[in-house]
């Protein structure tokens, strides 16, 4: 274990470091978000101006929403997949395929480095936003803030598996960025990050239910506002866990198959 | 030790007709044909050997040393590197090797060098002993300590290929890959990573492959020569040898006190000359062979029908031998 950490953790370290090299690019990323969760707020206050509660989230639970998701499309945006896919089409991967690691490994400790920087000042500005907007003490019970944070160590895992799947398809296409598309429109429609699953027909709530994508968005969104009943709570928890294990495996098989279709040509 | 035997490398390319409709045609039903990029190659490098895989461009080099660092899988024919499959064992095998691809750097693009050798402290689990034993000994070759604290996007090739060069060497390695180690070097970067090749291949007895287009790098280094065309190894001899079988003519270039006119008549007729070149009246040019004229007994020659000036003795280089592997082995498949 205490090997496995000195192998692996200067990614981690390096990813920081690296993040905050590029302090400008990331401020602009932190401008577009907060574009899209301001736009996500006025178009829900028009809603609210003739409802008091819609499908059953009053105001207060409706923002909370939004900006949960948009604290989690800031951590671990889509630039973890891009620095992947541009790595196999540059064929950069080489220099990783020759060092003692495992790329999944190296990849997720990558990805969770630059996700420490992303996601702590996501945490600050959304923590701000939430209070000013809504009454957030409601909801910061100990309890509650405790499994909301299992919850989304769990989402993080699956967002991770995501990425890093949509990434490796590169080993099969010569272009990174339709891969990366694809891949961000069904995780924005099947995991609840456009808005809560159950404003969808019911057909479409019974497809995403079961597929893994709710469960790296929807799933920790439910259980902070406390939409979940204690029963549920360990069963949702679990359901997580479940995915993660499922994609975390499928991801190593798929590398290890994905990997013999590597072409590097010249060079 | 490297075992290569019956290693093949298929690669299968789009056949593409002309124009728009051919576009289609290849996005409906794709054809395409197989290139044999290595092709029933065998050989085995022992320990502490260093041997230069040598091959005009497109040759097949580098597909070999990506089968064998691990990276590509074999078509067909296998590798073993000390008795394991770098394909399959691909985490083990990386422990004992260094790689250094010099179109390519392994070091992070944007955050300082030291940070980088920090890093890869650590993927390895190099001892701090160890560690700073190469460290200084780099430091001392290759003077890392002026580029340390830069990100490697603000070195100039030369540093990064030396930054390079150390990372890939920092956990003493048993084998080291080096290809193209010195494109687009100056001379005395080129010189300076040489010697510190030349030093763990002595001294820490690492076996070394070399691929190159700089001669003067197998010369330094490599004391084997395997040369490959069109995926196939046309030659594998070690430098003495080679050098003794293409012991090719000298060239002689003698500059006179005076201008000589009979010179070349009376040189004509010596045992062992094969020509004569006369550049203008002061200087002469001899083609002669070695293993039957010495050049000191052809400067004493010269010397009693006019006095010397100068002379400069010219040895067939590795270039030129391996120019004529290369055009004999293309003369063959032709």
């Amino acid at each position: 274990m205490k090997s496995f950490w000195r192998r692996y953790s200067g990614f981690a370290r390096c990813a920081m470091e690296k993040k905050l090299a590029y302090r400008n690019a990331f401020i602009i990323g932190w401008m577009s978000n907060l574009a899209g969760i301001l736009v996500s707020i006025f178009l829900w206050r028009v809603l609210f101006l003739e409802h008091s509660s819609i499908q059953g989230y009053n105001w207060d639970q409706m923002i909370l929403y939004a900006l949960i998701v948009a604290m989690l499309n800031a951590t671990l945006s889509f630039r973890t997949e891009m620095n992947l896919s541009e790595k196999i089409l540059d064929g950069s991967i080489v220099s990783d395929l020759t060092k003692p690691i495992d790329f999944q490994n190296m990849s997720f400790f990558q990805a969770l480095g630059e996700s420490a920087i992303e996601g702590g000042i996501s945490i600050c500005i959304i923590s701000v936003l939430a209070f000013l907007l809504t009454d957030l003490g409601v909801y910061l019970t100990l309890v509650n803030t405790l499994l909301f944070i299992v919850s989304l160590i769990l989402a993080f895992l699956l967002k991770f598996c995501f990425s890093y799947i949509s990434g490796l398809i590169c080993f099969y296409t010569s272009n990174g960025y339709g891969v990366v598309y694809l891949r961000q429109v069904i995780t924005d429609v099947f995991s609840g990050a456009l808005m809560p699953l159950t404003f969808f027909p019911a057909w479409f709530q019974k497809l995403s239910g079961v597929l893994p994508f709710q469960a790296s968005v929807y799933l920790p969104t439910q259980i902070f506002l406390g939409r979940i009943s204690d029963i549920e709570m360990l069963y949702t928890l679990l359901l997580q866990l479940g995915w993660v294990i499922v994609m975390w495996i499928f991801a190593k098989l798929f590398f290890s198959i994905a990997v013999k279709k590597i072409t590097i040509h010249g060079g | 030790m490297i075992e290569a035997r019956d290693l093949t490398k298929k690669f299968k390319i789009p056949v593409k007709q002309n124009g728009l409709s051919g576009a289609v045609k290849q996005l409906i039903c794709g054809e395409y044909t197989s290139k044999t990029a290595v092709d029933n190659v065998n050989f085995t490098i022992k320990q502490g050997e260093a041997v230069a895989y040598l091959g005009p461009n497109g040759a097949g080099k580098s597909t070999t040393i990506k089968m064998l660092t691990g990276i590509l899988k074999p078509s067909g024919g296998e590798v073993l590197i000390n008795g394991i499959d770098p394909q399959k064992k691909r985490i083990q095998n990386t422990k004992g090797i260094g790689v250094i691809f010099g179109q390519r750097t392994q070091l992070w693009w944007d955050i300082p060098i030291e940070e980088s050798f920090m890093l890869l402290k650590g993927i390895y689990e190099i001892p701090n002993k160890i560690y700073n034993e190469n460290l200084n000994l780099f430091n001392e070759i290759f003077k890392l300590s002026e580029f340390m604290g830069k990100s490697a996007r603000r070195l100039s090739l030369g540093q990064r290929m030396r930054a390079d060069l150390a990372a890939a060497l920092l956990h003493n390695p048993s084998i080291v890959f080096l290809d193209e180690p010195t494109i687009g070097l100056d001379i005395e970067t080129k010189e300076s990573m040489r010697h510190l090749i030349r030093n763990i291949n002595q001294k820490k007895n690492v076996s070394i492959i070399l691929t190159s287009h700089d001669l003067k790098d197998v010369e330094d280094i490599c004391k084997r020569i395997i040369v490959i065309d069109n995926g196939k190894i046309i030659c594998d001899k070690d430098i003495v040898s080679l050098t003794d079988e293409y012991s090719m003519e000298r060239e002689l270039k003698i500059t006179l006190s005076a201008a000589c006119t009979h010179l070349s008549e009376e040189l004509n007729t010596v045992e062992g000359v094969s020509s004569i070149r006369i550049i203008d009246s002061h200087t002469i040019e001899i083609y002669f062979m070695p293993n039957k004229r010495t050049a000191f007994e052809l400067v004493n020659l010269v010397n009693q029908y006019i006095r010397i000036k100068d002379f400069k003795l010219t040895e067939p280089n590795i270039e030129q031998i391996v120019e004529k592997i290369y055009y004999s082995g293309r003369k063959e498949q032709a």
